[in-house]
């Protein structure tokens, strides 16, 4: 009898159990539905910039960043316009005759599915098989008025979408990067980075590729971590952030680049021009053609001198002042054209230099070697060259974000006494 | 007791399908396709859709989905006025051809139901080998490297654009009846499947291949046959055998006999003459006139 009961009981609950269909829904919609308009938003964001794309292409995640101006038209026809050296022999280079869409795979996918010469070079396999290694399919991370993430589907490089500014056309807007690309990393600039409790050093950025090293740390190309970017109108984007905040795009303020918590910049001049010899291998150009007064005296006089005692060779005369450091002291090598109009003439000259609070106490210290010093006694007007970089000096820079593309050295005790000088790199 | 269980789990599977609720649909989920006609492409679609779908039940694609190739090689499509150029050259030296040729209806039963395109070509860099076209199933033919295409060329179109479409459609053929076992046994000492390449087209000849890629397996020997019989010309295939036999070599006698069992299959199972069919394609490749044969496209100008 009890059996029975246990029984009953059973099967009333099972085909309560059964009848329960109360689920909660964890989307709004069905699955098919949804996708459908991820699709549709991004069609919709796509075609809606009145001026088109600046696509930030990274063709793999080991790849520099290249700019590309892109319009998505409704009629699903795309037009791609690119200016670079890698694939448009650095000329502006259009294709308007290929097409684009969204569809779905694994996701909301943006494709470029027939050949447009700027769009696909980078995907191109080549005679190699795999060319740049660049993707035309892309998953649709994020797609909203005004950005647009996406991420290759073959070879899983980010790559950033955002509105051009109405009005600008792509002359301007090439020419904009280009500039801004010239003075950020021109000489092979130093940068550091930091975040927070974080503090990095970045170099090489001018082949499109921070190097990532520990501040005070030496750099090492061969294990120090590599960040893609590229340089936009008027900042950088990376590929992935340098940070743990995720932040990959900059802004240049003032003088550094920010993306609002992180910040990218160079030194202080002084503390700039020290690392400059140390971390980039540098040296510091003087400018021979705009400098003080006592010291261009020196400089035509030398010349003069040396067009006298050599007559027959058209070129005689300085050609440059370049401080470079050797392990235990700096030397400033004095270039010019004597008997050989065709072969320049070096002569080095011994130099101490050391900051000291606000300031660069340089040391005059005489000839290197024996040759220096003959040609210090046949043009005497040398010496004053060399005893007007002597002194103390207050450092200031033309551009805090890149000093290396000028930084003027004003002597303390007399300001009339000043030169320019740029970083170079050999 | 017997009788009450029973009763008691007829009750329970009655109740069970009686209490519970049946779903309500909601409206359908799928959206009716919609043609675009002022899309970029309609004009180029519609007319693939007049000259290709309804006449031959073909898909022409020439937008290219990665997902459809191979992963293992790095592709990109072709550009739209390739396409537009190849679809018209498909139609003048390949399916108006067959009409011709074969019995009515041949290319609608047994030709390909896709034909893919594809830009650049299938690289295999370890190799040092390239694909350019492959078949699938009996069902699709995919051909590479059309963006290549010189169109001022015959010859440099069909080696990479023709003579693979005939060798991709013979692959369909001896996939929908089988290749003779005979033709199998001739070459049978000499196939080199992992070392082909290395093979120059003077040794294929003189083995009696009609082309290196002939010497790496028999299907592809079969294919070679037709293929290269179909759009070589006179003298082409008479330097061919020419070569083949010099010196002795066993190249010339090998490569008739391989001709001449194609032939025979050819009409045997398919009721198709080869050297009508040949005979054909050598007209008009003769006769180029690109006016008459672009005459119902158009073509994309760059903007």
């Amino acid at each position: 009898m009890k059996a029975k009961y246990i029984v009953l009981v059973l099967a009333l609950a099972s085909v309560f159990c059964a009848c329960n269909r109360d689920e909660k829904d964890l989307f709004d919609d069905r699955a098919a539905v949804r996708a459908q308009k991820a699709l549709e938003n991004a069609f919709d964001v796509l075609t809606a910039p009145v001026n088109g794309w600046e696509m930030i292409y990274f063709a793999n995640p080991t790849s520099a960043g290249y700019n590309v101006l892109v319009t998505f038209n409704k009629d699903g026809s795309v037009t791609a316009t690119a200016k670079n050296e890698a694939t448009t022999g650095n000329k502006i280079q259009t294709d308007s005759s290929s097409t684009w869409g969204v569809i779905n795979d694994y996701g909301p996918i943006l494709t470029f599915d027939t050949y447009n010469k700027v769009l696909h070079a980078w995907a191109d396999p080549q005679s190699d098989g795999d060319g740049y290694l660049g993707d035309y399919e892309f998953l649709i991370l994020h797609a909203e008025q005004g950005y647009v993430k996406l991420k290759g589907k073959k070879h899983s490089a980010y790559c950033y979408l955002y509105p051009l500014a109405i009005g600008i056309t792509q002359d301007q807007y090439f020419a904009s990067v280009e500039t801004l690309n010239a003075r950020m990393f021109g000489n092979s600039n130093l940068l550091h980075a930091k975040s927070g409790g974080q503090e990095y050093l970045l170099y090489g950025g001018a082949s499109g590729m921070f190097i990532r090293t520990a501040t005070g740390s030496t750099p090492d190309v061969e294990t120090d971590p590599a960040f893609p970017l590229a340089v936009r109108q008027n900042g950088i984007q990376l590929m992935v952030p340098i940070f743990d905040n995720g932040n990959t795009k900059y802004e240049l303020q003032s003088a550094e680049l920010t993306d609002g918590s992180s910040t990218i910049y160079a030194s202080a001049p002084l503390a700039y021009f020290k690392e400059y010899f140390d971390l980039a291998q540098g040296r510091w150009s003087v400018d021979i053609t705009e400098i003080n007064e006592t010291t261009m005296a020196a400089i035509e006089a030398v010349n003069a001198a040396l067009r006298t005692s050599y007559p027959k060779s058209k070129k005689a005369g300085i050609l440059g002042l370049k401080f470079k450091k050797m392990t235990d002291h700096f030397e400033l090598v004095l270039r010019y054209y004597g008997s050989s109009s065709t072969s320049a003439t070096e002569m080095n000259y011994l130099y101490s230099i050391a900051t000291s609070g606000n300031s660069l106490h340089i040391t005059y210290n005489g000839a290197a070697n024996e040759n220096a010093q003959k040609v210090l006694n046949a043009f005497p007007d040398l010496l004053t060259i060399f005893q007007s970089l002597d002194g103390v000096f207050a450092l200031t820079t033309n551009d805090a974000i890149n000093p290396s593309n000028g930084c003027k050295l004003t002597n303390n005790a007399n300001s009339s006494i000043w030169f320019n000088i740029t970083g170079t790199v050999e | 007791m017997k009788k009450f269980y029973q009763i008691a789990i007829l009750s329970v599977l009655l109740l069970g399908f009686a209490s519970c609720e049946k779903d309500k649909f909601g409206e359908s989920i799928f959206i009716d396709p919609v043609v675009d006609t002022t899309a970029y492409s309609y004009p180029f679609d519609q007319w693939l859709h007049k000259y290709y779908t309804i006449p031959y039940n073909v898909e022409f694609r020439y937008r290219l989905d990665d997902s459809g190739t191979d992963p293992n090689y790095n592709v990109v499509p072709v550009s739209m006025s390739k396409a537009d150029t190849i679809a018209h050259l498909a139609l003048y030296l390949w399916y108006d051809v067959y009409d011709s040729v074969a019995v009515p209806g041949f290319l609608h039963d047994n030709g390909p139901r896709i034909i893919q395109l594809i830009g650049s070509a299938m690289i295999n860099a370890a190799q040092g080998t390239e694909k350019l076209g492959q078949a699938e199933g009996g069902i699709k033919i995919t051909l590479m490297k059309i963006n290549l295409m010189q169109t001022d060329n015959i010859d440099q179109l069909n080696e990479y654009i023709f003579k693979t479409m005939h060798h991709e459609f013979s692959h369909i053929l001896h996939q929908k009846k089988t290749m003779p076992k005979e033709f199998e046994q001739i070459s049978a000492a000499d196939y080199n499947p992992d070392g082909w390449q290395y093979t120059t087209e003077t040794e294929a000849w003189q083995l009696g291949f009609a082309s290196p890629y002939g010497s790496s397996q028999a299907r592809e020997d079969f294919v070679e046959i037709i293929a290269n019989y179909i759009v070589k010309s006179d003298a082409q295939i008479e330097r061919m055998l020419t070569v083949a036999g010099q010196d002795g070599k066993k190249g010339r006698a090998v490569l008739t006999q391989k001709i001449e069992i194609c032939r025979e299959w050819l009409a045997d199972r398919w009721d198709l003459n080869l050297d009508e069919l040949r005979a054909e394609v050598q007209k008009r490749q003769n006769n180029m006139d690109w006016d008459m044969i672009m005459s119902l496209g158009f073509l994309h100008e760059q903007k």
